[in-house]
């Protein structure tokens, strides 16, 4: 049981960092609109709420965070990603959020530090 | 990034460096999101842009001014006031007795004392500094530190680049110069003269020359008259002189026939101040000397040969002469003149003497080569410059033995020396190096003021004009170089002319004084040498001590002879045989 708990301890657990993730965009980015010049404060703000909060889950991982904001004016995107890693210990998350004027696409890599 | 974000984490020893266990996951889909016409056609591509832009300089605006002050001008009616009305203030009694009344007042005594310190301490300070005072008026301004310079003005090249023989200075106001070339060589092997045209040249104009005279032979020697600015003497190469008048025509007006004038070159040529200006004499290096009336030249009004060591009769004729070098006159003694010839000697000529010393008056052994120049101080006529060989020296007339003053030794032989004309102290040098020394002798007593090279090729002549501001100096290229002094250079100072009188006297005194301690030693010797004569111990004379000799000698070799027979006899008999 310890045991188990351990291991859960120390897995990478998916649900609890979307959840995370999701609501820092909805906090930050919320319902403007797509303004190029304020694009970088926004991404600062998220990044930086973000990483805390995966920190301090206190888990022995690294973490990696990729966001890309679009403007949504029609154009197509498509993102994807091979790993080469410990199947069991590393994992990943993303998160897609959209409002009327923009997308949010937040990546996030959690690679174990070895134990 | 916080600075406070940070994991800390423990790890066990043992389970550092595990194993890695990675494995490959293929490429996986993160997102997608499709293209989409509708948003896609709610925007689009703005063109043109309308934009604003300005690159001026950025400036600003202030300004500041002085205040304006305003001045008026306006006058002041002094009347005296203050006294109390029941005063009248012109009678002098009522204001004395309100004063005195004043002055009983306690107060004003302790006023007065109050305002004492102040007021003294002002009027000191008054006392202190006299502002319309003149300072430094006692103390004598200095002289200006004098400064030489000379300075090469212009240079009048002779487009056949002959030597030249000769300058003169015209006497006029607008002085020009009378020059002559001519080679002074002996003709060796070919003539080496070829173009006989002398030249005067205005110093304005140094492209041509003012203009040309031309005599029938070489001119050796130039000179002007102090009259009659157009008239020009020349001695020429044959020994003949000739007048020029350069108004009328380029050929000489008059010249002296051959055979009465001289016989070897013309080498002094001089003006004699006389009333009318018409007398001159020359000089030649066949020894004689003649003097010549300007209105008559076809012949000698008077002939003096120079002869030092033997008298002249008129039977020798020419056997004993000296040759003349130089020659030089001075207003002061119309009667005598200076000769230097070209043994080294310097002849001091008396014209009106009776028998031959006496005209010989004054010889003096000048130099080693012949005496190129001798002249005497302008200023003080009884000392005279010599040159010649490498040096320059500074006679008396008094002191026959030895020059007063030694000059120094020129690195190349010296062509000419000069006085200053205005210039009491000062005479100037050159020397065929090419280089113009000017000394001064109260001054630098051993070594020239100013040195100034004026040419790459050897100095022949040098003259000043009268005045002394300009030099004229000439070299073996045919160049005729103008120099100006600084003032400083042509006038004397002050006290120059009383120094240099005592600084010539004390060196003549010097030189008196060692003359005739010499001269005694000489006596003395000459008596000491005659005493043996008069005394009665027997006569040391000349064939007595032969005598002695050949006996003594005699005897020795006898001797001699005495010890070689006792040795073994295979010499014996050559010796024997040598008896005497």
């Amino acid at each position: 049981m310890a045991q188990d708990e351990d291991e859960e301890d120390l897995s990478f657990n998916v649900e609890e960092v979307q959840n995370i993730v999701r609501d820092n965009i909805e906090f930050c980015l919320g319902g403007n609109t797509y303004s190029h010049s304020r694009v970088p404060q926004w991404i600062t703000v998220i990044t930086e709420k973000t990483l805390t909060r995966l920190n301090k889950l206190n888990k022995p991982f690294k973490y990696i965070m990729r966001i890309t904001v679009t403007q949504k004016n029609g154009s197509g995107l498509h993102t994807a990603a091979a790993y080469f890693w410990d199947i069991a210990t590393d994992g990943t998350c993303t998160v897609r959020w959209e409002n009327k004027y923009m997308y949010c696409i937040i990546n996030i890599w959690a690679l174990s530090l070895q134990m | 990034m916080e600075p406070g974000l940070n994991y800390l984490y423990v790890k066990i020893r043992k389970d550092f460096g595990q194993q890695v266990r990675f494995c490959e996951v293929p490429a996986v889909m993160l997102d997608s999101i499709d293209p989409n016409k509708l948003d896609q056609k709610q925007y689009c591509l703005r063109n043109p842009t309308s934009n604003e832009s300005q690159t001026v300089i950025k400036l600003s605006e202030h300004y500041v001014n002085t205040k304006k002050i305003v001045l008026r001008d306006q006058g002041v009616n002094h009347v005296e006031g203050g006294w109390p009305k029941d005063i009248n203030f012109q009678d002098e009694e009522a204001t004395s007795r309100h004063r005195r009344r004043f002055e009983r007042d306690d107060s004003y005594v302790s006023a007065i004392l109050n305002s004492y310190d102040g007021l003294k301490h002002l009027i000191e300070q008054n006392n202190a500094i006299e502002m319309y005072n003149m300072y430094f008026k006692e103390i004598n301004s200095e002289e200006p530190v004098e400064k030489y310079f000379v300075r090469k003005s212009i240079v009048f090249n002779d487009p056949d680049e002959r030597p030249i023989a000769s300058i003169g200075w015209t006497h006029e106001d607008d002085s020009k110069i009378v020059v002559a070339y001519c080679n002074k060589n002996y003709p060796v092997n070919r003539p080496v003269n070829k173009n006989a045209t002398c030249s005067i040249w205005a110093i304005e104009n140094s492209a041509e020359t003012y203009t040309d005279f031309i005599p029938p032979s070489f001119c050796w020697k130039v000179a002007c008259s102090p009259s009659n600015s157009s008239e020009i003497i020349g001695g020429l190469q044959n020994g003949s002189v000739c007048i020029f008048d350069i108004r009328a025509k380029k050929e000489p007006i008059a010249i002296s026939p051959i055979h009465l004038a001289h016989r070897d070159p013309v080498t002094a040529l001089l003006y004699i101040h006389s009333r009318l200006n018409n007398e001159f004499f020359s000089g030649s290096s066949d020894g004689q000397c003649m003097w010549w009336d300007i209105r008559n030249i076809s012949r000698p009004t008077d002939n003096l040969v120079m002869s030092i060591h033997a008298p002249s009769s008129p039977d020798d004729g020419l056997k004993y002469t000296e040759g003349i070098s130089a020659l030089q006159f001075d207003r002061t003694f119309t009667t005598k003149f200076l000769c230097g010839t070209d043994t080294g000697y310097v002849i001091n000529v008396n014209r009106k003497g009776k028998n031959h010393a006496e005209v010989m008056s004054a010889i003096f052994s000048a130099h080693k080569g012949s005496v190129k120049s001798v002249e005497r101080n302008p200023f003080i006529p009884k000392f005279f410059i010599t040159c010649g060989d490498w040096t320059t020296n500074i006679w008396s007339d008094d002191i026959q033995s030895s020059p007063i003053i030694f000059g120094t030794s020129h690195p190349k032989q010296i062509s000419d020396v000069a006085w200053c004309p205005q210039r009491v102290s000062s005479y100037m040098s050159i020397c065929r190096d090419g280089i113009f020394r000017y000394w001064d002798l109260l001054r630098k007593y051993y070594e020239p003021i100013v040195v100034l090279p004026v040419s790459k090729y050897p100095l022949l002549y040098i003259r000043p004009n009268e005045e002394g501001k300009f030099v004229a100096i000439g070299d073996t290229k045919g160049s005729l170089n103008l120099i100006t002094l600084s003032d400083n250079m042509v006038y004397s100072g002050d006290r120059d002319r009383n120094l240099i009188v005592q600084h010539f006297d004390r060196e003549a005194r010097k030189e008196h004084i060692l003359e005739t301690r010499v001269r005694e030693i000489r006596l003395k010797l000459k008596l000491e040498a005659h005493v043996p004569v008069d005394s009665t111990l027997g006569k040391v004379d000349d064939e007595t001590l032969i005598h002695n000799a050949e006996d003594e000698y005699r005897k020795v070799v006898g001797e001699e002879f005495k010890q070689f027979e006792t040795v073994p006899t295979t010499r014996g008999k050559s010796l024997k045989t040598v008896k005497h």
